[in-house]
C-alpha cells in the first residue's frame, strides 16, 4: 500500500471489543486508526484530526451515530467525508434514518474483513477523486482570476471615467461575455465600444483582449470609426471559434462638430435621446455582429447623427432584455422602452437602472446588467491639450513631405493616421498631436467634401440636413472620378525656433476666404470650413487664390506653453 | 467448541496478534458488565433500553464469533422490544454467555 492511498479513519464504537476488532482490520489494510467512544468524541476527533473515512456505530452513548453524523457533515461542509454506519440493524427504517442523517453507506456486525476492505477502497478512491476535482476548480478560479488581471490590464475600460459617461458594469463582466471600453481620439472626440460576446466564462472572455487592442490602438491614431469595425471584425473572425461571435455597438462622438457616428451589429437597437424635443430615436442593428464573417463579405454601414449639447446616447447588452422578475418573465425590450419614453426622472440612465432592479426585485442579478450613457457636452478645446514643449531630442531639423491623394484614394482611404504617424516624429508635434489631428481632420474634409466632392457646409446646419449632407457625401464620394487632395508638410527652423508648416491643396473651385476667415470660433455653427478653429490652433492661417490653397503654420511653443 | 466459530476466532489472532488476548478478556470483562445491566433492566421492565442493551451485545458477540450467543441476544433483543421477556429466557442468555467466556478463556490461555 502506497502511502497515497494511506487514509485516516475514525472509528467510533462504544463497544471496546467491536472498536477493537474493526481498528486491527482497518490497521492490517494499512490505514491510520482514529478510535472514539461515542457520537461526541468522533465529532471533537473529526474537528481536531479531519479523518478521510468516518466509521460510526449507529447506537451509542453521549451522543449517537445519527447525529454525530450530521454534525460531521456539517464541519466537512465542500469537503467530501464518506460516513459508514456500523450496524446489526436490520429494519430498514433505521437503516434508512441513517442515510438521511448523513451516511453514505453500511457495514454490518459481524465485521467481514474483505468487506471492510473493499469499502475502504471504494471510498478511498472516490474521495480521492473528488479531491482530485477540488484541487482542478480550485486551480480554474486561480486561473480565472489571473486571466481576469490580465484581462484588466489589456481591456481595461480606457477612459470610461470620463465627464460625460456613466455606466454600470459588473466586475465580472468580461466573464459575463461584455466588453465595454472608451478611448479618446486624437481630436479630442470620443469612441465607446460595447460587445457582448456568445456564452459565458473564459471562452466568451478570450476575444475580449485582441478587440481592446485593435480598438485602443486604432482609436487614439484616430482611425476612421468603418476602419475600426473592418478591423476588429477581421480579427475576432481569425481567432474565434465557429459559433463565437460579439454582437457590438461602436460610437465616435465629435465634440467639435457635434455629431454621432455610430455602427449596431447584432445588439438590440440603442437609444439616441434628443434633448431638444424630448425624443427617444431607437438605433438598430445595421449589420452581423463582430467575427462571423471575413473581410471580402464585412462593410459596415454607419448612422451619422447630429448630436446637441444634452442629447445622449444609451447603450445597453441584452441582460437588460433578459433580466427577469419572481415569476421567471422577462423583463424585454418593449417594457425598456415603455420606460425610456414614459419616464419621470429625468436621467434615462437612472430610470433605467432603478426600473429593471425594481422589476427584478428581490432576484439580485444587478451584476449582469451593462448599461452606458454619453451625453454631448461643451467642451473646452484647450482643456484638452496636453502639456506642450520640454523635450530635450529635437529629432529631425529640416525635412518636406508632399503627398497626393487622387480620385482613387480618396474613395477608399483615410490618409490622416499615416499623416500623423509621420508628424509625430517630431518631437515637439508629438506633444501636440491631439490639437494638429483636430486641425488635419478639418484641413482635409474641407478640402475633401468642399473641395472635391463640392458640398455646402449651410447643409449641415438643420437636423434633416445633418443626415441629408452625409448621405450625398457618401454618394458623391462612392461617384467620385477624378479630382486630388494634396498635403504637403515642411518643418522648418526660422526665426530663432522650429515651425511646422502645412499646406493643403484640393482640385475643388475654392470659397469666399475673406468673409470667413472674419467669423469668430464663438459663431462657429456646425459649418463654415472650421476655419475659427483653424485659427484657434495655427499662428498662421493664410489662403490663396480662390480658397483651394491654404497654408498653416505652427511654431514650437516656449517650454511650458502650448501651442 | 461448537459454540464458537474457530476459523473467525483464527483470523482475529492473526490479525489483532498481540492484541488478540487482550480483545478475549474485554470481551470478558463486558459481557459480565452486560448481564448484569441486562437483569437490572429486567427488574426495572425498562424494556427499550434492554432492548438496546441485547442489541449492543449481539453486535459484539457476533463479532468474536459466538454465533448462538448473537442469536439468543437478538431474540431477546426482539422479545423485549415487544414488552415480551421472560426471566428465563435471560437465564439461557446468562448460561450461554458463562459457557463462551469459559471456552474464550482456554483459548486465550493456549495462544
Amino acid at each position: 500500500m502506497t502511502d497515497s492511498l494511506k487514509l485516516k479513519v475514525l472509528v467510533a464504537d462504544d463497544s471496546e471489543t467491536d472498536r477493537m476488532i474493526l481498528s486491527a482490520i482497518v490497521r492490517q489494510e494499512g490505514h491510520e486508526v482514529l478510535p472514539a467512544k461515542n457520537g461526541k468524541e468522533a465529532v471533537n476527533i473529526y474537528r481536531s484530526e479531519r479523518p478521510d473515512i468516518v466509521l460510526l456505530d449507529a447506537l451509542m452513548p453521549v451522543m449517537d451515530g445519527f447525529e454525530a453524523a450530521r454534525t460531521i457533515k456539517a464541519i466537512a461542509g465542500t469537503e467530501l467525508v464518506p460516513i459508514i454506519f456500523l450496524t446489526s440493524l436490520q429494519d430498514p427504517q433505521s437503516l434508512v434514518r441513517s442515510l438521511e442523517s448523513g451516511g453514505d453507506d453500511f457495514l454490518s456486525k459481524p465485521y467481514k474483513r474483505v468487506i471492510i476492505k473493499a469499502k475502504l477502497t471504494a471510498f478511498g478512491r472516490m474521495r480521492s477523486m473528488h479531491a482530485a476535482i477540488q484541487a482542478n476548480h480550485r486551480q480554474l478560479l486561480i486561473e480565472q482570476q489571473v486571466a481576469k488581471r490580465v484581462f484588466d490590464n489589456v481591456a481595461h475600460q480606457g477612459c470610461l471615467e470620463s465627464a460625460g459617461i456613466r455606466y454600470s458594469l459588473s466586475p465580472l463582466s468580461v466573464f459575463n461575455g461584455d466588453t465595454l471600453l472608451a478611448q479618446r481620439r486624437p481630436d479630442g472626440g470620443l469612441s465607446i465600444f460595447l460587445g457582448d460576446f456568445t456564452g459565458h466564462g473564459l471562452p466568451a472572455a478570450i476575444g475580449a483582449m485582441p478587440l481592446a487592442e485593435t480598438f485602443y490602438g486604432m482609436t487614439a491614431k484616430g482611425f476612421e470609426l468603418e476602419d475600426i469595425v473592418k478591423e476588429i471584425n477581421l480579427k475576432l473572425n481569425n481567432v474565434l471559434p465557429m459559433g463565437v461571435f460579439c454582437c457590438a455597438a461602436v460610437a465616435h462622438i465629435d465634440f467639435i462638430n457635434k455629431s454621432l457616428r455610430i455602427w449596431v451589429g447584432g445588439l438590440p437597437d440603442l437609444c439616441f435621446w434628443r434633448e431638444s424635443t424630448k425624443e427617444a430615436v431607437a438605433v438598430a442593428s445595421s449589420g452581423l455582429p463582430l467575427g462571423i464573417v471575413g473581410a471580402d463579405k464585412f462593410s459596415p454601414k454607419v448612422e451619422q447623427y447630429r448630436m446637441d449639447d444634452g442629447d445622449r446616447l444609451l447603450f445597453w447588452s441584452d441582460g437588460i432584455h433578459e433580466a427577469r422578475n419572481s415569476e421567471g418573465e422577462l423583463f424585454g425590450e418593449e417594457r425598456l422602452w415603455r420606460l425610456i419614453r414614459g419616464r419621470e426622472e429625468d436621467s434615462i440612465f437612472d430610470a433605467v437602472l432603478n426600473g429593471v432592479n425594481e422589476y427584478i426585485g428581490q432576484n439580485d442579478r444587478e451584476d449582469d446588467i451593462t448599461l452606458a450613457e454619453v451625453t454631448m457636452q461643451n467642451v473646452d478645446l484647450r482643456s484638452m491639450r496636453p502639456l506642450g514643449g520640454g523635450a530635450a531630442l529635437e529629432g529631425v531639423l529640416n525635412w518636406q513631405q508632399s503627398t497626393t491623394f487622387d480620385a482613387k484614394s480618396l474613395r477608399h482611404y483615410n490618409p490622416l493616421p499615416l499623416m500623423l504617424h509621420n508628424l509625430s516624429e517630431i518631437p515637439w508635434v508629438r506633444q501636440a498631436s491631439g490639437e494638429l489631428y483636430t486641425m488635419l481632420a478639418e484641413l482635409y474634409s474641407n478640402a475633401l467634401e468642399h473641395g472635391v466632392l463640392e458640398l455646402d457646409s449651410q447643409l449641415k446646419a438643420s437636423t434633416e440636413g445633418f443626415a441629408t449632407y452625409y448621405a450625398e457625401r457618401e454618394q458623391r464620394l462612392k461617384d467620385l472620378k477624378s479630382g486630388f487632395v494634396r498635403i504637403s508638410f515642411a518643418h522648418q527652423f526660422e526665426n530663432d525656433t522650429f515651425q511646422l508648416v502645412i499646406e493643403v491643396e484640393d482640385s475643388g473651385n475654392g470659397f469666399d476666404w475673406q468673409s470667413t476667415l472674419n467669423n469668430s470660433l464663438e459663431n462657429k455653427k456646425y459649418s463654415g470650413r472650421g476655419v475659427p478653429l483653424i485659427s484657434a490652433i495655427a499662428d498662421k492661417v493664410e489662403y490663396q487664390g480662390n480658397g483651394n490653397f491654404v497654408r498653416v503654420t505652427l511654431r514650437k511653443p516656449e517650454d511650458g506653453d502650448s501651442i | 467448541m461448537s459454540h464458537l466459530d474457530q476459523a473467525l476466532l483464527d483470523e482475529l489472532k492473526l490479525v489483532l496478534e498481540d492484541e488478540f488476548v487482550d480483545l478475549i478478556s474485554a470481551f470478558i470483562d463486558d459481557s459480565n458488565e452486560r448481564m448484569k445491566l441486562i437483569r437490572q433492566q429486567f427488574e426495572q421492565q425498562d424494556w427499550t433500553q434492554l432492548s438496546r442493551t441485547a442489541h449492543s451485545f449481539k453486535g459484539s458477540a457476533g463479532n468474536i464469533g459466538a454465533q448462538v450467543l448473537a442469536d439468543m441476544c437478538m431474540a431477546l433483543e426482539d422479545n423485549a422490544r415487544d414488552g415480551n421477556c421472560s426471566l428465563q429466557m435471560i437465564e439461557q442468555v446468562d448460561q450461554e454467555q458463562a459457557s463462551v467466556c469459559q471456552q474464550l478463556k482456554i483459548i486465550a490461555n493456549n495462544s
